[in-house]
This record gives structure tokens, C-alpha cells and sequence, in this order.
């Protein structure tokens, strides 16, 4: 009984973890824009890689596999962010260069820190 | 139906499915118009990657495949921070380039269009000169001389 109350949690979890990824890459096929194309991945892949290992540490039980899988996401939210943000100002320089071979004004300029 | 079969199908339907969302995030990767799509891509599949792995390690019982897991996030996150910055310096190298080449187009433009307008003046001027002198040749005789 207990195997299949642990099979119904994880799986719930597991299932909504693959339908958020399904919303984000269908995400990153609709937007028009680069930089919403970048938050809906991100962010996307944020959320739905905790719901997922989340169900994948309920599988594993109280033994170490479950401490690692608790690291990968801790490490994986601080660094998602910190790839959008870099991958954002790219997006601004890239532009920029667009811009300048047509001529005209950008709209992407700011003071640089 | 027992539990382990119940576990047999699961899995094998979301790994279908997480390889299925792999190739649609490919495809993303080749027909993204600017380059910042295509490293948005490799972030994704980076991200299923690390899925996928952490799936397979419950599936086939080995608990090293999670070791795989936490150093391919490591590995895809700094590869992500190097392209970023490289690319970074690569445009905007490309600008200052452009830039320059406007500026000495446009100072060049300036100094053809300035000397036209100075050739234009010494020619009315020679006119002048010659149309309203008053200095005969025997003058001239005696300035040669």
C-alpha cells in the first residue's frame, strides 16, 4: 500500500514538472522576441526542474542519492537566473550591432556597470 | 498490476516525451534568427539533459549517474557565462569597427565637398581678375624685370 501511495506522489510531481517544460518550450516557439523567448526557457526550466526531482526525491527515500538531487536544484536555481540575465544583455549588444549596419538610432542604450 | 510494472510504463512515457521536447528545443537551436536564440536552446537542452540523467539514475539503480547530473549543470552554466561574454566582445568590437568606417566616410565626404567649394571660389576669383585688371603690360615689363 505504502509502495503505491509513494507512486501516486511522485508521479503527480513528475507529471506537473513535464507539463510546465511542455509550456515553456512551446513558449519559446510562439513569442516573437528574443528576450521573451529567453524568460519563458528559463524560467520554464526553473520550475519545472524542482517539481521534477522534487518527485524523483520522494523515489529515492531518506539515503543520500536524495541529498545530491536536493544539490542539484539548490546549485541549478542560483545559476538560471545569473545564464538569463547574461544571455539578456547579449541579446541588448546584438541589437545594438543591428542598428548601427542599418544606420539608425537604438533604443538599446544604457550605462554600462 | 503490480508497482514495478506501474513504474515500468511511467517512466517509459515521460523519458519518450523528454526526448521528444529534446528535438523540438534542436530545432529551436538551428532556425533561431540571432544568436542569442541559439544559446537559449543550449541552456534548454541542457537543462532536459540533467532530467534525463536524474531519471535514468532511479530507473537503473545506479546512484553515480547523479554525480554525472550535478557536473554537466556545472559545465552547462559555465559554458553558457563564456559564450555570453565572448560574443559580447565580439559585437561590440563590430560596432566600434562600423563606426569608424562612418566617421572617416563622412570626414572624407566633408573634405572632397570642402575643397569642390574651395576650387569653385579661386575660380571666380581668377575671373574677377582677369575681367577688372587694370595693370597694362608695360607694367608687367617693369615688374618682371
Amino acid at each position: 500500500m505504502l509502495d503505491w501511495v509513494i507512486f501516486g506522489i511522485s508521479s503527480l510531481l513528475i507529471v506537473a514538472g513535464i507539463f510546465i517544460f511542455i509550456t515553456a518550450v512551446t513558449g519559446l516557439f510562439r513569442f516573437d522576441f528574443c528576450m521573451n523567448r529567453m524568460h519563458a526557457a528559463a524560467l520554464g526550466d526553473t520550475l519545472g526542474i524542482l517539481l521534477v526531482l522534487a518527485g524523483l526525491m520522494v523515489r529515492f527515500g531518506l539515503s543520500f542519492a536524495s541529498l545530491k538531487v536536493l544539490l542539484i536544484i539548490i546549485f541549478f536555481w542560483f545559476a538560471s537566473p545569473v545564464s538569463g540575465h547574461l544571455i539578456t544583455k547579449l541579446w541588448h549588444v546584438i541589437e545594438r550591432h543591428e542598428a548601427e549596419e542599418k544606420g539608425e538610432k537604438s533604443v538599446h542604450y544604457r550605462d554600462e556597470t | 498490476m503490480s508497482v514495478e510494472e506501474a513504474y515500468g510504463y511511467f517512466d517509459t512515457g515521460v523519458l519518450v516525451l523528454l526526448g521528444v521536447l529534446l528535438l523540438c528545443v534542436f530545432i529551436r537551436v538551428l532556425r533561431g534568427p540571432l544568436l542569442a536564440d541559439r544559446i537559449v536552446g543550449i541552456n534548454s537542452i541542457g537543462t532536459l539533459v540533467i532530467v534525463t540523467v536524474c531519471l535514468l539514475a532511479e530507473k537503473l539503480n545506479e546512484e553515480y549517474l547523479l554525480d554525472v547530473a550535478i557536473l554537466y549543470a556545472l559545465v552547462s552554466f559555465l559554458a553558457v557565462v563564456v559564450l555570453t561574454k565572448i560574443y559580447s566582445g565580439v559585437y561590440k568590437n563590430r560596432i566600434e569597427q562600423l563606426r569608424l568606417k562612418r566617421e572617416r566616410e563622412q570626414a572624407e565626404r566633408a573634405a572632397a565637398k570642402a575643397s569642390a567649394d574651395e576650387a569653385g571660389l579661386l575660380a571666380v576669383h581668377r575671373a574677377d581678375i582677369v575681367k577688372g585688371s587694370t595693370v597694362t603690360d608695360a607694367d608687367k615689363e617693369v615688374h618682371n624685370a
